[in-house]
């Protein structure tokens, strides 16, 4: 019999653990959101071995835990986003996927399904991801390259982000990409519930975005759908 | 050309185009009304995707005749869809598709019909943040039994410049499953000032109020006369005023517990 000591699983136990605490007891997570211009091309960041296309839902069945950490939990949450006409692209490179990403259209994802709407003409980038043994090779700005053609093609004028201030790499790879910060956004959990505020701002910036009553004067967000 | 062929209550649809990705976006769309079938199409669609000097363009034909032009592929695909969703409310053979919001609510079905713009979404969004399960924000759809079915397409909410697709579990709601009776109709106009409000009114008077939103009436009246009856009968109704949809929740919800176990007759 196999007693599950090992260092392994204390770690992904005490992972569950905290991952409880953050959403369900109390966390204060920061984000930022960034914004780029879709007329901005910049054509040196281009990866030829890598090629992009629209995806579908054949594409995200297929998709796995590893290499591309996509378990069933998210795979049912992008077939419901499909549904809701989001687009996923995947990045393939020798028949295999190294790069998958979601675009959302004339509304923005402040956390898992809280969507607030947007002027038009408006994309939002999220859940980009390369797979570890494709890092380093500039995708995420290639990747942007490929969209922001698409999206001239199609009559959109800006592209949003929103990452987590923590994750250094990303926000990295997205200045590169051409994006600027827009402003930061908090988010309050206590005892299940949630609570999102907006930086001065990052308040006036989704004030000529967003309709005017999903924000408080003060930045809090007022409604949300979830 | 590539084709997609799709299947929805006994009806088979095909969508041609010359984009595999525009098929691929709606085959996705559609993925919870219709299932993909290689049969043989009733009627068909075909979206061209055109590129010339302004950028990429979109004609749609319904059969040979021309239908409209869109600049944007999701543009094209709304409008495809919107056709489809209207032709398969016509002209599906064992079933009565009356325009109205419908949620379940501890199993039981509540029916809010209303024309485009009425707020029935607004309606369905909110009794769906109280818990409700979610059938249908545009289709209430009716077998001959007078059992209402899940329609559950993404949820079209309006917003100022146009509307977002939201789908239930977007909105922490579950899907409505299997057939259910209907236990309540609900008549709701929305006006900006309005408390609550509410009267019922006679199965009679129901029965003519479900007419009026019954998309194949003109086509099939005795059917769906037949279909309407049962739901009068056995129904409630109240015809009521309402202003923020969220007000609105709980007196609904309270007509459903005092009225559902009281059956009426014609």
């Amino acid at each position: 019999m196999t007693v599950p000591t090992s260092v392994a699983v204390l770690r992904q136990r005490c992972g569950s653990v905290k991952e409880y605490a953050r959403d369900r007891i109390f966390s204060v997570t920061r984000s930022i959101l960034f914004e780029t211009s879709c007329d901005s091309l910049d054509d040196s960041a281009s990866a030829p071995a890598v090629r992009f296309r629209l995806a579908g839902a054949a594409d995200l069945g297929a998709l796995g835990e590893k290499p591309h950490e996509y378990d069933v939990s998210a795979k049912k949450f992008g077939f419901d986003r499909l549904q809701g006409g989001d687009s996923f692209v995947v990045g393939e490179c020798d028949g295999d996927v190294v790069f998958y990403a979601w675009l959302m259209h004339d509304q923005i994802d402040l956390d898992q399904n809280v969507l607030i709407p947007t002027a038009e003409h408006i994309a939002y980038s999220y859940r980009v991801f390369t797979v570890e043994k494709a890092r380093g090779r500039r995708l995420c700005g290639a990747y942007y390259t490929w969209l922001k053609r698409l999206l001239q093609e199609e009559g959109c004028k800006r592209l949003i982000c929103r990452i987590g201030a923590g994750n250094r790499g990303s926000i990295r790879a997205h200045t590169r990409a051409g994006f600027e910060p827009c402003g930061d956004l908090w988010k309050f959990v206590l005892a299940r519930h949630c609570t999102y505020r907006a930086d001065r701002r990052l308040r006036e910036w989704l004030g000529n975005l967003c309709p005017a009553e999903y924000f408080s004067s003060s930045g809090l967000l007022l409604r949300h759908n979830s | 050309m590539n084709e997609l062929v799709l299947e929805t209550h006994g009806l088979r649809i095909a969508v041609r185009s010359n984009s595999a990705m525009l098929l691929e976006q709606l085959r996705n769309r559609t993925a919870s009304v219709a299932a993909q079938s290689s049969g043989t199409p009733q009627l068909s669609y075909t979206i061209e995707e055109r590129r010339g000097e302004s950028g990429l363009s979109y004609a749609i034909r319904c059969g040979t005749g021309r239908m409209q032009r869109s600049t944007t592929p999701r543009e094209a695909l709304d409008a495809v869809l919107r056709r489809m969703q209207l032709h398969v409310a016509e002209e599906a053979p064992d079933h009565i598709f009356v325009h109205a919001g419908v949620v379940s609510w501890e199993g039981k079905a509540i029916l809010l019909p209303g024309r485009t713009f009425s707020g029935k979404t607004s309606l369905v969004v909110a009794l769906l943040r109280q818990g409700a399960a979610y059938y249908s924000d545009e289709y209430a759809v009716l077998d001959r039994c007078g059992k209402v079915h899940p329609y559950a397409r993404p949820l079209q909410v309006r917003v100022a410049g146009g509307s977002r697709l939201w789908t239930a579990h977007m909105l922490g709601a579950e899907v409505g499953s299997g057939p259910l009776d209907v236990a309540l109709v609900v008549f709701a106009k929305y006006h900006l000032t309005s408390c609550w409000q509410a009267r019922p009114v006679s199965p009679g008077n129901a029965l003519l109020r479900l007419l009026a939103n019954t998309v194949c009436a003109r086509k099939r009246p005795h059917e769906a006369l037949a279909c309407l009856r049962l739901v009068a009968v056995e129904a409630p109704a109240y015809v009521a005023m309402r202003g923020d949809s969220g007000d609105a929740v709980k007196p609904i919800l309270d007509l459903l517990a005092r009225d559902s176990k009281v059956g009426r007759k014609l």
